[in-house]
C-alpha cells in the first residue's frame, strides 16, 4: 500500500513538473514585443506567527518610471489560495492595477490604490497569471507581495454509500419474522378447529 | 589609434554597465530570509499603531520595538497590509474557499459532476475494514484531484491556445509584414499545443493506470472484510466512467 501512495505522489509531481514546463504556452499572451513582464519568483515560506500555514511568497519593491509595468507569475496550483497586495509608497500617486489570465488586452480584475495607497485581492488560479500595473506619475514606489498558499484541503463528495441496512419498520419486521408468524397463524387456525371440533362432539 | 581602442573599449565598459543597472533598478526581489525580518517588522508596525489607541500605561516598553533594525519601510509595511488581510482572512483554507477563480472563462475542479456515492461498500462500520481502506481512501483521493486538475489544465491551455491563435489571425491580418512573422509564432503555438497533448495522454494514461491499481487496492480490503467481488460489481463501473470522463477528444 505504502508503495502506491509513493507512487501516486511521484505522478502528482511529475505532472507539475512536467505540465508547468511549457513555457511557450506560458499566460497571459501577446504579440507584443515592448511587453517583457518581470518573472515574480516565489520562495518558500513559512512563519509560525502566521495562521496561514505553509506557502510561498514574492515581496518585490519597484520604483516604477515607466507608465505601465508587467509582471508574471508562475508555478501555482488551482488548489491553493492566492494573495496580491500592493502599497504604494505615496498614496497621492495612485497605481492603476489589473490582473490578467489569457491576454494582456482583457483584464480578469481590475482596481486601484486606496487612499492609503493600497491595494489587494486574493482569489484561486492554475499556473499563471499576470500583473499589470499602470502608473501616471513619473516616478512611483510601491511594495508588491504575491503569495501562494499550500493546497487547501478539499473535501471531496464521498463516492461509496453503504450497503442498504435493512434495519426497523413493520415490513422488516414482517420480513425476518415470517416463518414464526406463519407457524403461529396455522396454530392459530389448528386451535380454531380443533375448539370447534370440541364443541361439536359436546 | 591606441587611444581610440582605449576611448572605445572604455565606452562598451560603462555602456554594459549602465544596461546592467537599467535592468536591474526598476526592481527588487526581497530574499526569502529578509522576509521573515520584514513580517515580523509588518507585525511589530501594527502592533505600535494599536499601541497608539491605547492609554500610556498599557503600552508595556516601546523602547524594545524602537531599537530594532529597520528594514525597507515600503515593504514593512507592504507585509504589514499582509498580515492584516490573513487575520481578516483567519486560515489559508478560509480564504481559498471564500475565493473565486481569477477569470470566469477558467476551469475549476468541481467534484460533484462525479459519480458521487455510486459505489457500494460492504465495509461502513467494520473498524478493521476502515484501517484497511484509510490509505486506500487517501489514494484514490489525490489521484481524483490529480484527474481534475489534469483536466482543468488541459482546458485552460486549449482555451487559451485558441484565443491566441484566433487573435495573431486577426491582427496579421491588418499588417501583411506582421503576417509573415505570425505564421512561425502561430506553428510555434500548435506544436507547443501538440507536444502538450502528448503530455497529457502520457499523464492521462499513467493515472488511470494509478487509479486501477488503486481499485484493486480497495477490492482486497472489502474481498477481506466487506462485499465479495467489489471491482467486480462496483470498481469496474467507476474505473470505466473516469476512463471516458479524463479522456481527451479532440
Amino acid at each position: 500500500m505504502k508503495y502506491v501512495h509513493s507512487k501516486v505522489m511521484v505522478l502528482v509531481l511529475l505532472l507539475a513538473v512536467i505540465l508547468f514546463s511549457t513555457d511557450a504556452l506560458a499566460q497571459p499572451f501577446t504579440l507584443d514585443d515592448n511587453i517583457k513582464p518581470v518573472k515574480l519568483e516565489l520562495l518558500a515560506f513559512e512563519d509560525d506567527s502566521l495562521n496561514i500555514g505553509k506557502g510561498k511568497i514574492n515581496m518585490t519593491e519597484v520604483t516604477q518610471v515607466n507608465d505601465t509595468l508587467y509582471f508574471s507569475v508562475y508555478g501555482v496550483s488551482i488548489y491553493s489560495p492566492i494573495y496580491v497586495g500592493i502599497n504604494a509608497t505615496d498614496p497621492d500617486k495612485p497605481l492603476d492595477i489589473s490582473l490578467h489570465k489569457m491576454n494582456w488586452i482583457n483584464a480578469d480584475r481590475k482596481g486601484k490604490t486606496d487612499a492609503n495607497g493600497e491595494w489587494e485581492d486574493s482569489f484561486k488560479t492554475e499556473t499563471d497569471f499576470g500583473i499589470r500595473v499602470i502608473s501616471k506619475a513619473d516616478s512611483t514606489n510601491y511594495g508588491l507581495i504575491v503569495w501562494a498558499g499550500d493546497e487547501a484541503d478539499l473535501d471531496l463528495p464521498q463516492l461509496f454509500d453503504p450497503e442498504p441496512q435493512e434495519e426497523g419498520g413493520l415490513l422488516e419486521l414482517l420480513k425476518e419474522n415470517i416463518l414464526y408468524i406463519i407457524i403461529g397463524i396455522l396454530l392459530l387456525i389448528i386451535l380454531y378447529f380443533f375448539m370447534k371440533n370440541k364443541k361439536k362432539k359436546a | 589609434m591606441n587611444r581610440i581602442k582605449l576611448k572605445s573599449i572604455l565606452f562598451l565598459i560603462m555602456l554594459s554597465a549602465s544596461s546592467f543597472c537599467w535592468s536591474q533598478g526598476g526592481t527588487r526581489i526581497a530574499r526569502p530570509y529578509d522576509m521573515v525580518d520584514m513580517i515580523r517588522q509588518g507585525r511589530i508596525n501594527e502592533i505600535e499603531r494599536s499601541r497608539q489607541m491605547m492609554p500610556r500605561s498599557a503600552m508595556g516598553n516601546p523602547e524594545t520595538i524602537r531599537s530594532r533594525t529597520q528594514v525597507d519601510p515600503t515593504l514593512v509595511r507592504t507585509m504589514g497590509q499582509f498580515y492584516r488581510f490573513m487575520d481578516a482572512a483567519r486560515s489559508a483554507n478560509d480564504l481559498y474557499h471564500s475565493s473565486l477563480a481569477l477569470s470566469n472563462e477558467e476551469c475549476t475542479p468541481d467534484f460533484e459532476t462525479s459519480a458521487s456515492r455510486m459505489m457500494p461498500t460492504g465495509c461502513f462500520e467494520d473498524n478493521a475494514c476502515q484501517s484497511c481502506y484509510q490509505s486506500a481512501i487517501a489514494n484514490l483521493n489525490v489521484i481524483r484531484r490529480s484527474l481534475q486538475r489534469l483536466s482543468c489544465i488541459y482546458s485552460n491551455t486549449k482555451k487559451f491556445n485558441t484565443s491566441a491563435v484566433a487573435f495573431g489571425d486577426n491582427v496579421s491580418g491588418v499588417h501583411g509584414a506582421l503576417g509573415i512573422a505570425w505564421q512561425t509564432e502561430r506553428k510555434g503555438i500548435m506544436d507547443q499545443f501538440e507536444a502538450f497533448q502528448r503530455t497529457y495522454d502520457t499523464k492521462y494514461t499513467e493515472l488511470m493506470t494509478a487509479l486501477d491499481r488503486n481499485l484493486q487496492s480497495i477490492n482486497a480490503c472489502e474481498n477481506e472484510h466487506g462485499m465479495q467481488d467489489w471491482y467486480q460489481r462496483a470498481g469496474f463501473i467507476y474505473f470505466e466512467l473516469m476512463k471516458e470522463k479524463y479522456k481527451r477528444i479532440d
